[in-house]
């Protein structure tokens, strides 16, 4: 007999606005494909993180206007004007490189915990763009998932974290070279299930370049590739959504309609985050 | 005569007056500021504090630390048994919030009961300039919620004029109309207060300097009062980088905590501070009307 998981999963693009340019303001909107779910029974989507590439990261300044509508893919857009992109950002952008996407913004007490089975495991591959290894510059990847075991409900931590000397590797992407430590295992305790709620990943610096993926029990990422840091270190205030209102049919997708009033082009990074409700066969 | 059956509905609301603490006094609100003069029972929600900007100086050590407040119900004596200082009996559950575009990011408030709102019913907003010399702002309104059958549902507003101080302005927006097929059952509210490029310097870290009156165009109505309400006042769960210590803050009443008709609720407050006061007090309840 099967019953529901929640498994994580991010969405993410980049575009470019156009200037406004004879009085009429540049227009552009999200690419479906980058922005569908695939296949689940229900995805809710818990918030979108919108930050123009180049601010002064999350609690720095924004230097420009930029306004936006959204709705879902077939229906109408939920504001027939566009409003600030400012606005909706009520969330609060986590101080550390964590994730926490089990809690949904709308709807207290509602969890979404990514449930492991002992015997499975979870796999996380980090890489970055510099190979410091010793001293004061060391960089000790490192995760650790806040848990819950279902047996008993006492909390748990999966945790692990290595100094390995990272191997060298062609840099996608333009980071050249790119530095990929071996992967991180995380293991479910054989005494009982857990609930994953959160994800705190280690090695933040500000001049590394994180990139992290996350491979579910089945080898399957959680986001596609190129590996992304902002998922779980987003650099501006996510947009809440969540609620019933936001758990869609896996053959709905959200869309965001971006119009710069600016003279000058911006590109802006548009991520979506959430959990996909998926049938499996433990118990 | 066939029997009609009333049916009720929960309807969010807003209360709130600047009161003046003149230094080292003692104030007791009048009892009829926050006193429910309606028909219907109210559950009390919470109390929010913000300050406004003293002339010549704020005191040493702040504002929230220098004053000190006694809650009481009428008939009931006080809630909290011991005098302590806003700073201390207001809670502070969420961080800081992001400033995008110098502290102007949108704050926003859960309504404990959706609002159902009808078919072809819209939202009359009006927001106030407090700030004392004219702006240029692109203040904008958002109510986030969903339709009876489970689609995302938006409202919305934007005010882009310059708004000379003291005056206010109501915002023209066919988003602020369900124009939808369904009812729509409104959840969050959100405010955005103040724009950096209009005026330059926007730090608008207690919330302050705009005020806002949200109404439905029929039934009971959200906030009743003449004035708009301080954006701290309405949303103080939203906290700012707060150099000057002036808010919001927030005391979050007890569940089951009500207001009956005719009740009132008393606030004494104390100002420790060789400076005077003026502070924003509002009242949030949820009123069932039947």
């Amino acid at each position: 007999m099967g019953r529901i998981n929640f498994i994580p999963f991010a969405r993410r693009q980049q575009l470019t606005i156009p200037a406004s340019a004879s009085g009429r303001p540049g227009r552009g909107f999200t690419r479906l494909a980058d922005m569908r779910v695939g296949s689940c029974l229900k995805a809710h989507i818990l918030d979108a993180i919108i930050y123009q590439t180049g601010n002064g990261g999350k609690f720095g300044t924004w230097g420009r206007q930029i306004n936006m509508r959204m709705g879902i893919n077939g229906k109408p857009y939920l504001t027939n004007d566009f409003y600030d992109m400012r606005v909706f950002q009520s969330g609060h952008a986590p101080l550390t490189s964590c994730w926490d996407w089990s809690r949904d913004p709308q709807l207290p007490g509602r969890r979404y915990p990514y449930r492991l089975n002992p015997g499975q495991l979870v796999r996380i591959t980090m890489a970055f763009n510099t190979q410091d290894v010793s001293g004061d510059n060391q960089v000790v990847p490192s995760a650790t998932f806040s848990a819950a075991m279902t047996k008993g409900g006492g909390s748990y931590q999966l945790q692990t974290s290595q100094a390995a000397a990272p191997v060298a590797l062609p840099g996608p992407q333009g980071l050249t070279p790119l530095y990929q430590p071996p992967s991180l295992l995380l293991e479910c305790p054989q005494s009982s299930p857990v609930d994953l709620y959160s994800l705190t990943v280690g090695m933040w610096s500000a001049t590394i370049t994180r990139a992290v993926q996350v491979l579910d029990a089945n080898e399957s990422p959680w986001w596609p590739y190129p590996q992304w840091t902002r998922i779980i270190d987003p650099l501006a205030a996510p947009i809440k959504l969540g609620g019933y209102e936001w758990t869609l049919d896996p053959d709905e997708t959200i869309t965001f309609e971006f119009e710069n009033p600016e003279t000058a082009a911006q590109t802006i990074d548009v991520t979506i985050r959430g959990v996909r409700e998926v049938e499996e066969d433990f118990e | 005569m066939e029997r009609i059956a009333r049916l009720g509905y929960r309807c969010p609301r807003w209360i709130w007056d600047a009161i003046q603490i003149p230094a080292t006094s003692e104030i007791d609100v009048p009892s009829s500021l926050f006193e429910n003069n309606t028909l219907y029972k109210q559950r009390l929600i919470y109390l929010s504090f913000t300050a406004e900007a003293a002339t010549p100086a704020d005191p040493p050590g702040y504002w929230f630390r220098c004053l000190k407040l006694e809650l009481g119900k009428s008939g009931f004596g006080v809630q909290n048994a011991v005098r302590g200082s806003i700073a201390a009996v207001c809670a502070n559950p969420f961080p800081q919030r992001q400033r995008g575009g110098a502290y102007n990011t949108g704050r926003d408030i859960q309504l404990q009961t959706p609002y159902m709102l009808p078919r072809g019913g819209r939202l009359r907003v009006t927001w106030w300039n407090r700030l004392g010399v004219d702006i240029t702002t692109y203040a904008t309104f958002v109510a986030m919620g969903r339709t009876i059958s489970g689609d995302p549902r938006m409202l919305a507003g934007s005010g882009i004029e310059t708004l000379i101080a003291g005056h206010s302005q109501v915002m023209k927006s066919a988003d602020l109309r369900n124009n939808g097929r369904d009812e729509m059952l409104i959840n969050r509210l959100i405010f955005k207060d103040f724009d950096y490029y209009g005026q330059g310097d926007g730090q608008d870290e207690s919330g302050t300097w705009l005020g806002w009156q949200v109404n439905p165009d029929r039934g009971f109505q959200w906030m009743p009062q003449a004035t708009g309400i301080p954006t701290g006042n309405i949303t103080p769960l939203a906290r700012s980088e707060n150099l000057l210590d002036r808010g919001p803050r927030v005391y979050l009443f007890a569940p089951d905590n009500w207001l009956y008709p005719d009740q009132s609720l008393m606030i004494r407050v104390t100002n420790d501070s060789a400076v005077d006061s003026t502070l924003n007090i509002c009242l949030h309840t949820e009123v069932e009307v039947c």
